[in-house]
């Protein structure tokens, strides 16, 4: 034990107004350092709480205030302290309406300046508020799902608009099939895979009659407000860095659309955009060697800011 | 603000417009230990009081939502509730390495001190989840408090247990050629090295400190009220638990069981199971457990 028997940092809950709901937060700073910039964190919607898993945002929060950095985790409206409901999380619905009312909040307790961390369907939240926000000067998104869909859903939607219905045919042979229908879960998941391919098939029919698309958020590989969003950042120069794991399909989609569709959005950005890939599976910080990995990205870009670096070149930067 | 305003500005509350019930949010206690808390206030003269000892790991994120809603919805029946994360876990300070089953009985003894200040006199519940369950049994021994036991453990091997298999079964869907079996994971956390099951981390002390803990031995022999409610597919209480309950109801307790059917799978990582609430299962846990808690009060339940 420390002679000083007080942390190093000083943790304040709170509550603020979203539409109604108080939405809960935790503020975390250090003892002595003047502080005006706020790091807010947005977890994915595997484990939507202040914690996450095994701490790992309490972690990035007391590890960032260490740093002279402010840091910020909260509960979206209808998860963990926070009141309201949430139906589920849909990465072509994100909640950034919390993360204005959050903003909000903490220019209360005099923090001008704002970074969002997130992840997964936190990430498509940074993304989102960041476009809308002219407060927030820099986004880190880890696992970045580019499609739209509802979560537990983004197998379902890509087999669909990557397969034909030859595909489907074949698997509708397999005995795996078939005992799958013997189970709830079973059934859920082929109900699903149906109804997304039924939703592509809907989608493609719809544009080649010239109909507009639903306003719905619809099956598409990259979806329009993730490209919208992501241009409105290059536009006002505000840096990206993306995160994924060499060894997810995350990781592999944004590959792919950074060789064709974002290739040229992602050029623009320059020196902006950052692209760091660590080893293994980063998406719902499953393992250990993954958290400590995402908290290392985290803690060496706070490093680097407070060196006054600028993000990066845009080369991958393998860890 | 100096550090002490900060310190002291460590409080969130409000005020449900609806109901009229106060939460009240604080890092309590001082120094590097201090334990995160809430507390739910009716806005009615209390009936009885309630601590809820949350799970451990991938079971304690499984089952927040389900803490939350209800402590609000007993809040609004008239009980003061507490809840909060043991030392050492969730938001409160500390590093998880010093997490043991000691310091978890501690915390819920503190707890259930702090919450007969708050309801004097009235009956006092404490209700545990999984782990929760152990700790909320141990924590209640020297009192007649009554116990809410959602799917307990009947012993800490049982947790274990759970989260290597579901390493064991994570491992293989990822491709680990030779994952480490159950048994040669307890023997290395034995053997003193942490080990790692979904991304949580299973540390030595906590291990040493728990191993060989028995709901039933933890609870003791004082005769009290106690509610199981089991959670499952088969709405079945399973051969285990249902023999303890046995054992208890020889002994004088007063139990009783409910099943809820469901799908929850504690330990297995699956987006399409997130609870936030509006489950059915997590509806009639809530509704069976504060009807069962009016009742121990000699309260009705209001719709």
């Amino acid at each position: 034990m420390s002679a000083d028997p007080r942390p190093d940092y000083v943790e304040r809950p709170m509550y603020f107004d979203v539409d109604g709901e108080a939405v809960f937060g935790i503020l975390t700073r250090s003892l002595d350092e003047h502080v005006d910039t706020a790091v807010i964190v947005l977890p994915g919607g595997g484990v939507p709480l202040t914690t996450n898993r095994n701490r790992l945002t309490v972690r990035i929060c007391r590890d960032l205030a260490g740093l002279g950095v402010a840091a910020f985790r909260m509960d979206y409206h209808g998860t963990g302290e926070s009141t309201g409901s949430v139906g589920g999380f849909h990465t072509g619905h994100p909640f950034w309406g919390d993360v204005r009312a959050a903003i909000s909040r903490l220019k209360e307790e005099g923090l001008t300046r704002f970074v969002l961390v997130g992840s997964c369907f936190g990430s498509r939240t940074a993304l989102s508020a960041a476009a809308h926000l002219d407060d927030v000067e820099e986004v880190l998104l880890f696992s970045v799902p580019l499609g739209d869909y509802a979560m537990g859903e983004r197998k379902s939607v890509t087999t669909a608009q990557r397969h034909h219905l030859g595909h489907y045919a074949r698997a509708a042979l397999r005995p795996r099939t078939w005992r799958a229908l013997l189970s709830r879960r079973g059934r859920w998941v082929l109900w699903n895979h149906a109804r997304a391919k039924l939703r592509v098939i809907w989608t493609r029919l719809s544009r080649l009659a010239g109909r507009a698309p639903s306003s719905e958020p619809h099956a598409e590989h990259i979806s329009p407000r993730f490209r919208r969003g992501l241009e409105r950042l290059i536009e006002r120069g505000v840096p990206v860095t993306f995160v994924f794991g060499d060894d997810e399909d995350y990781h592999r989609e944004f590959e792919e659309a950074r060789r064709h569709e974002l290739g040229e959005i992602l050029a623009r950005g320059g020196s902006k955009v950052r692209i760091v890939t660590l080893p293994g599976r980063i998406h719902g910080f499953t393992t250990l060697a993954s958290q400590d990995a995402s908290l290392g990205v985290i803690t060496e870009w706070a490093r680097g800011r407070r060196a006054g670096f600028v993000p990066g070149t845009p080369t991958d930067v393998a860890s | 603000m100096t550090i002490g305003e900060q310190q002291q500005a460590a409080v969130a509350t409000r005020v449900d417009e609806a109901t009229g019930t106060a939460e009240r949010v604080e890092f309590r206690g001082a120094g590097r230990e201090r334990v995160f808390s809430v507390q739910y206030t009716p806005a009615t003269e209390p009936v009885g009081g309630l601590l809820v000892c949350p799970a451990l790991a991938s079971e304690f994120t499984q089952n927040y939502r389900r803490e939350v809603l209800l402590a609000r919805r007993l809040a609004e029946m008239g009980f003061v509730v507490e809840r909060f994360h043991y030392r050492f876990t969730g938001n409160s300070d500390g590093d998880s390495a010093n997490l043991t089953f000691d310091s978890m009985r501690e915390d819920a003894v503190a707890a259930t001190e702090h919450l007969r200040g708050l309801a004097p006199g009235l009956p006092l519940f404490l209700l545990g989840t999984r782990w929760g369950s152990l700790v909320a049994a141990s924590a209640a021994a020297s009192s007649d408090a009554g116990l809410v036991l959602w799917e307990p453990e009947l012993d800490t091997a049982r947790f274990f247990k759970d989260a290597f298999r579901a390493r064991l079964v994570y491992d293989r869907k990822r491709g680990v050629e030779e994952p480490l079996t159950g048994a040669q994971l307890i023997e290395r956390v034995r053997a003193g090295d942490p080990v790692e099951a979904m991304g949580h981390t299973i540390e030595p002390e906590l291990f040493h400190s728990s191993e060989g803990r028995t709901l039933e031995g933890e609870l003791g022999s004082t005769p009290r009220a106690i509610f199981v409610l089991q959670l499952g597919g088969t709405g079945v209480v399973g051969q285990a638990l249902s023999s303890q309950i046995d054992r208890w109801s020889e002994a004088g307790f007063r139990v009783d069981v409910e099943t809820v059917k469901g799908d929850e799978t504690w330990w297995v990582i699956d987006e399409r199971l997130n609870d936030m609430g509006d489950q059915p299962m997590t509806k009639r846990l809530i509704e069976l457990t504060s009807a069962w808690l009016a009742t121990s009060v000699g309260r009705q339940v209001e719709a």
